[in-house]
């Protein structure tokens, strides 16, 4: 065996034990340690169209890159992940701070499931602007960025919920609105 | 195979589906989750999320399977998806009793449950894929409904309504089938139950006392009843300014000045839905209008933004879609407006009636969409800040209300000036002012359009 090939052993095996120690520990929170530069147009990504909320108070969008991923699921994790992460320019984000997605997945009829933990409504500042402004920049960044995606029904920590600060209904999956329409409410 | 009943669902253990479809259980530590090695079929479990992942599929279960001593419970229905989907797709029944498994090419499912209440009846509604068979026993206090074969949709268990004639509405996934009970209150008319194409359903309408012999009420005897609904309350408080104000009683008070004008100026019996600082569930508050057969909702509500510069007040109508209100919409709306009426149990148009009933909200939305105009139109004149316009969208509470219905948001408390207004008493009153200046002129324009008088001052 030569040199490269016990290198990546050793790099697959401390790996496997980091996340080993990282299982151990619970589930903490993971350290997500963001690029110290954003990553360069040349670099490979896909572009996608974010939704945040603008000075005026309407959905606007705002793109980024995200790495290609095998699934549309896995690509809509990272979108969402990015919406989470918030906004780069003047705009203002849609989701509360320390909101984690637990999970998303698309059922074969286009149904986007968006799971998030207890904190995205917790914290959430609530009204009904607020409350439609977060729920609609997933919807419409869901829609927007992924024709397969029909429809997005929002869960809390893997159960439905009723709705987010009591306004809109999350008892059942919401359509995006127009695709290309941006300004919103 | 022996299920266990705990809080009134069925479980089996991860082991015994493991068992009966002979497959390796393996526990995947890494993410938490068990893994069934049965190939080519492949199905993962993970305790505390209701989502299954089979054959590359995701399933939501209609709960999260959950840890019990030692073992892992896991709804009763997991085996038969899990079962459906190694037989390739084939319909598969096991009999608990005969520990048997028929493999057989059926196909079922109920997809979910809905329920209106309406102002002479509450009507529930079981969404089917396909014509399923059915039988139901009714006594005083509950109709109990078999549909023999079918795997519930996830999420629906338990439904308190309390609308005054359904207390609750509960789903069981059975072995067999399932079963869903209605409890109803003791005072009551017929029960209707029958199922309908296009899509299958199973609709349950049960009707209040004396609603079959009422002709069209005369409107003129009755005076308007108003619902005055504060948003939030108790342990919910709504939006919290940056100096801690809470909606909740924001919206109390400005309801309760509201109540005040209301019932001095005009002719109008005002409900509450809450008169104090009370937990009230959503549901709750459409059924008590609808249980009076109210003229008007309007909900109030302060506002709030993750931008805490955002200003102004807007009022929202229902619409299931929040886009604005299509072309298509409104055509229907006008054909529909001339059925209302016959909504009734008249057995030969039970169709149309669903119909209708379905599309209640679009039947209030013009009539909605005018109220939320006028109310704005006084806020603005009276408040002198920034209108934010008339909006729609889906929003829970006014989801299902017969009748005209708004939800205002008169300032955004998240807004350090604007939470610095509401603390002022004036200010708060200027705004119950304001509303009662546009409910006193929707109420105006209504009668005048309706050709009577609602409020029976003229009688």
């Amino acid at each position: 065996m030569d040199r490269s090939r016990w290198f990546l052993l050793a790099a697959v095996a401390s790996a496997t034990l980091v996340a080993g120690i990282g299982f151990l520990l619970g589930q903490t929170r993971s350290t997500f340690v963001p690029p110290a530069r954003p990553p360069s147009l040349e670099q490979q990504g896909r572009a996608v169209h974010l939704f945040f909320v603008s000075e005026g108070g309407t959905l606007v969008e705002e793109e980024r890159l995200i790495p290609p991923r095998p699934t549309a699921a896995e690509e809509a994790k990272e979108v969402l992940t990015e919406l989470i992460r918030g906004p780069r320019v003047d705009h203002f984000p849609t989701i509360p701070k320390g909101t984690n997605l637990l999970a998303l997945f698309i059922d074969v009829e286009g149904t986007a499931y968006v799971d998030f933990d207890l904190t995205f409504q917790t914290n959430h500042p609530g009204g009904s602007l607020g409350e439609f402004l977060t729920i609609y920049s997933i919807v419409d960044t869901l829609g927007y960025n992924f024709p397969e995606i029909k429809q997005v029904q929002i869960l809390m920590e893997g159960e439905e919920t009723p709705t987010l600060t009591g306004h809109l209904d999350l008892r059942r999956p919401l359509k995006p609105r127009v695709r290309l329409q941006l300004s919103v409410t | 195979m022996r299920t266990q009943e705990i809080g009134g669902r069925e479980w089996l253990s991860l082991r015994q589906v493991a068992e009966a479809v002979k497959a390796q259980l393996e526990w995947d530590g890494r993410h938490r989750r068990y893994l069934f090695r049965l190939p080519p079929a492949s199905l993962i479990v993970t305790p505390g999320h209701s989502a299954i992942l089979l054959n590359g599929r995701t399933y939501l279960l209609s709960t999260a399977p959950q840890l019990s001593g030692a073992e892992v419970l896991v709804p009763a229905e997991l085996l038969q998806l899990a079962l459906e989907e190694i037989y390739k797709r084939k319909r598969i029944r096991w009999d608990a009793e005969k520990r048997l498994i028929q493999v057989e090419e059926r196909d079922y499912s109920l997809r979910g449950l809905r329920f209106h209440t309406y102002s002479d009846h509450t009507r529930v509604v079981l969404d089917l894929t396909k014509p399923l068979a059915f039988s139901w026993k009714e006594d005083p206090s509950q109709i109990v409904l078999r549909v023999k074969e079918g795997v519930l949709a996830p999420h629906f268990q338990r439904q308190d309504l309390s609308d005054g004639l359904v207390r609750s509405i509960e789903l069981k996934q059975r072995l067999k089938g399932v079963e869903l009970s209605i409890r109803l209150e003791e005072k009551r008319g017929p029960i209707k139950v029958f199922a309908l194409k296009g899509p299958d359903r199973i609709v349950i309408d049960v009707f209040r006392e004396g609603a079959w012999q009422l002709a069209q009420p005369a409107p003129a005897m009755e005076p308007t009843i108003i619902v005055i609904d504060p948003g939030h309350g108790g342990q919910d408080s709504g939006a919290v300014g940056p100096r801690g104000l809470k909606e909740k009683d924001v919206a109390l008070d400005i309801g309760l000045r509201l109540k005040k004008l209301l019932e001095k100026r005009l002719p109008v019996q005002v409900l509450m839905t809450r008169s104090e600082d009370l937990f009230t569930p959503l549901q709750q508050r459409t059924a008590i209008a609808n249980h009076a057969k109210a003229n008007f909702f309007i909900s109030v509500h302060v506002n709030a933004a993750m931008r805490s510069r955002t200003v102004g007040f807007e009022t929202y109508y229902f619409t299931k879609d929040p886009s604005d209100s299509s072309a298509r919409a409104s055509v229907l709306q006008e054909n529909l407006a001339v059925n209302l009426e016959g909504v009734g149990p008249k057995e030969q148009d039970n169709y149309l009636k669903l119909t209708v009933t379905d599309l209640i909200n679009d039947v209030y939305r013009d009539e909605s969409s005018a109220l939320a105009e006028l109310l704005l139109d006084e806020l603005d004149q009276i408040l002198k800040v920034e209108n934010r316009g008339v909006k729609s969208g889906p929003f829970y509470v006014l989801a299902g209300a017969a009748m005209p219905a708004v939800l205002v948001e008169a300032a955004f408390i998240s807004n350090p000036l604007e939470e610095r207004k509401l603390m002022d008493e004036t200010y708060r009153q200027r705004v119950a002012e304001a509303l009662f200046e546009g409910i006193a002129r929707f109420k105006a324009r209504y009668e005048k359009r309706m050709g009577m008088t609602l409020g029976g001052r003229s009688g």
